[in-house]
């Protein structure tokens, strides 16, 4: 059963940090980052799986640092990059036998992993065709399968979920729960909806730190008290979204139900509810855009 | 199926194959171990540590002799547990667990069973008088059916001293057994 | 105590024993029967499963070896590689049949053979490129063989490559030429070294801009720098013979250093990640 630990983990490229002190305990579990683009997600994992080096600050598995474990740890790693390469000539199928064989799978063993990871993402039927012909989607497939072929103890896929359509979705989301346990998964994402109900514990990110950390309950829990529901009529909703920032609003017949996320009350006869992870992270991350939106809109 | 194939299939990830070796050699392990350390009991642990051991080292084992390496495993148990049983009987002595756990294993067993459990005891017994490491030469000599050669590779001793250890174990206890007076 | 309730026939057995014991390696390989103590079933059927838990925990860890590295990635070449490497060495066949007749001059052949040499080189080393395309680079380096060891892999392939073709010119210049197959050696190598640290460099720096042909095509450039040598004749002149020593000695090394540059900024992880977040 491995234990990744970082230890004030802290990356900077040339004028920008993109890390800072992160310190973090990943034992068994599917780990969901929630962050805007550029929180430091993709840096953060990147080190994680060894291709960048931390310009301060250790990763260590089980209490060695994974530098010196080196071929060891990629042995038990599965990765999906957020730009997720191919060779174009391959075949889905050549291309997951030739990473197979990169893994070190023994080559028997690869036929039948090759063979299941392609039924598990659907993609038994284009096995045969060039990968050049494949659209978004089946690449994105084909990458979470690369990364599941050597059933690695520490899965880390950054934005896995991206140019998948609802349906895909919903199917990576089946898949990462099929999964057996003691091992541990890391995902990052900026969908609110990939991990809230796959992710035993949830990691914020915001500008290379992590903000809030925890099950889904202990999250929604921090902001409880600051969300807000309104039954407006249609004018009277015009007229609020005019003034204050709306995170959500759903027509119920003549009227229109608007949500908030904010401190103090938006407006009278607002009424708090129970937060969701999808406000935490409105909170958090749609703030300043939602502010500056709001201001444009007046402006004009 | 032989052990080589087993071993080649282990490798290339069946691990269930695992326990058809377990099955296979638990019984050889078990008596070697029991005679070694004369004690019944713990040897049931012994004999799992040794195939846990083997299973945790079997990623880089080369095939040879799988059931000569499982005896190699289990005699390195074997010195650590009686260096830790040596340590332990200096400060306190510990009752003859084997002779009371024969006696009443004995009272259940039908007539035949019994002449060989007597007999068990009697080596065993006759057998713990050795040093430890002509009773390992013995028991992998006369026992498991190891050539000199064979066995001073496993014990990591020369050719002539396991030769010796043989010649003197089997000395010493064809003396016990042959013995008239000798007493459980 | 207990021996007294024993019957006489044990006298017997424990004689039968003694015999059984002298008669060296026991042929049967286990204990006799009658000499075991019975087995707790039970505590067997424990032990058993608490072996079969770890048997089913266990994940094969598998060491292959250098040989089964290289052989997986030549197993994994396209079509169009094996195509250029036969093309490759079938030219140098071709050009060393040529030269042989006795009409054409020493150093023609020399310089010939060099520029040959040269650009072999560059097109084998070009494949390398191929490992930097298309992001597959930062997923490489997190596979058991990373991007590290593949280029190391296929820079050894790419050397053996060159090695045939040198061995191949050197058999004919060598032996017809008065000065031997050291000098030779010299001459072949000096432009080889040069134009191969001016295509590592160039590949490195101006990587992602790079197609694979037009990193093909860049390699044919830089291989162009081979032809400098042909320009002047009087530097094949034995007293340019230190200039040429000094120029191997620092190619290689310079090389030497480039490719563990080269090494560095993989492991160092930002040369692979296009996008730092």
């Amino acid at each position: 059963m491995p234990e990744l630990t970082t230890d004030r983990v802290t990356k900077h490229f040339k004028n920008k940090i993109a890390v800072e002190q992160v310190s973090l305990c990943l034992r068994e579990g599917v780990y969901g980052f929630l962050g805007a683009n550029g929180a430091g997600k993709t840096t953060l994992l990147r080190m994680l799986c060894g291709v960048l080096k931390p310009s301060a600050g250790e990763i260590r598995c089980n209490g060695v640092p994974i530098a010196k474990l080196d071929g060891d740890y990629r042995y038990m790693l599965g990765y999906l990059p957020q730009d997720f390469g191919y060779y174009p000539d391959f075949t889905a199928r050549r291309y997951l036998e030739y990473l197979a064989s990169c893994k070190a799978i023994p080559k028997e063993l690869a036929k039948d992993r090759v063979q299941e990871m392609l039924r598990l993402t659907g993609l038994e039927a284009d096995q045969k065709s060039r990968l050049k012909t494949f659209s978004g989607g089946m690449l994105r497939r084909l990458g979470i399968a690369q990364a599941l072929l050597n059933d690695p103890e520490i899965l880390i896929l950054d934005e896995p979920t991206s140019g998948l359509d609802p349906k895909e979705r919903i199917r990576f989301r089946n898949i990462i729960s099929s999964l057996s346990k003691s091992r541990i998964i890391v995902l990052s994402t900026h969908i609110v909806s990939d991990v809230e109900f796959i992710a035993d514990e949830i990691l914020l990110m915001k500008q290379g730190r992590i903000i809030r950390q925890g099950t889904v309950p202990e999250v929604t829990e921090s902001i409880n008290g600051k969300v807000w529901e309104y039954l407006a009529s249609q004018e009277e909703a015009l007229r609020i979204n005019e003034t204050q920032a709306v995170s959500n609003l759903k027509n119920e017949g003549e009227k229109v139900r608007l949500r908030f996320v904010s401190d103090n009350p938006p407006c009278e006869g607002a009424l708090p509810v129970r937060p969701g992870l999808e406000d935490v992270y409105l909170y958090h991350f749609e703030e300043v855009s939602e502010h500056v939106e709001h201001l444009e809109r007046r402006t004009l | 199926m032989e052990d080589r194939e087993l071993i080649r299939r282990i490798q290339n990830g069946q691990t269930e194959y695992l326990n058809t070796i377990a099955q296979r050699y638990y019984d050889d392990i078990y008596y070697f171990c029991c005679y070694q350390t004369g004690n019944r009991e713990d040897s049931y642990d012994l004999a799992q540590d040794t195939f846990l051991r083997f299973i945790r080292y079997i990623d880089r084992y080369q095939y040879r002799n799988l059931k000569g390496y499982l005896l190699t495993i289990a005699m390195n148990l074997c010195r650590e547990y009686l260096r830790q049983s040596a340590a332990l009987s200096e400060r306190e002595i510990a009752p003859d667990q084997t002779k009371s756990a024969a006696k009443t294993a004995m009272a259940s067993l039908k007539a035949d069973r019994v002449d060989a459990l007597e007999n068990a005891i009697m080596l065993s017994e006759a057998l713990m008088q050795l040093p430890e490491i002509q009773r390992e030469a013995v028991l992998l000599h006369h026992f498991y059916g190891y050539k000199n050669r064979e066995i001073a590779r496993m014990t990591g001793a020369s050719y002539s001293a396991v030769k010796s250890r043989i010649r003197q174990g089997l000395e010493k206890l064809s003396r016990l057994l042959t013995r008239s007076d000798f007493k459980v | 105590m207990l021996l007294n309730t024993l019957s006489s026939g044990k006298k017997q057995k424990k004689k039968r024993f003694l015999f059984y014991l002298g008669n060296g390696p026991n042929p049967f390989g286990t204990l006799p029967s009658e000499w075991r103590f019975p087995l707790d079933p039970d505590k067997k059927k424990q032990s058993l499963a608490a072996i079969g838990a770890e048997a089913g925990r266990k994940r094969i860890r598998r060491y292959p070896s250098l040989c089964e590295h290289i052989w997986n990635q030549m197993r994994f070449q396209s079509a169009a590689h094996w195509l250029l490497q036969g093309i490759l060495l079938f030219g140098a066949m071709f050009l060393a049949l040529f030269l042989r007749q006795e009409s054409i001059g020493d150093l023609s052949r020399l310089s010939s053979c060099s520029v040959f040499f040269t650009f072999a080189g560059n097109l084998c080393f070009s494949q390398t490129v191929r490992l930097f395309s298309r992001h597959m680079a930062e997923l490489e380096q997190t596979l058991y063989l990373n991007l590290k060891q593949m280029v190391c892999i296929r820079m050894l392939e790419a050397g053996l490559c060159d090695l045939v073709i040198l061995a191949l010119f050197l058999g004919i210049t060598g032996g017809v030429n008065p000065l031997g197959i050291g000098v030779s050696l010299l001459y072949m190598l000096v432009p080889f070294l040069w134009s191969d640290i001016l295509y590592l460099h160039m590949l490195t720096s101006l990587r992602g801009m790079l197609s694979s042909l037009r990193s093909l095509l860049l390699g044919l450039l830089c291989g162009a720098a081979a032809l400098f040598p042909i320009l002047w004749d009087s530097v094949y002149q034995p007293e340019y013979l230190i200039v040429w020593q000094l120029l191997a000695i620092a190619g290689i090394l310079l090389l030497a250093a480039e490719i563990a540059g080269l090494l560095g900024k993989i492991e160092q992880g930002d040369y692979l990640t296009a996008a730092p977040y």
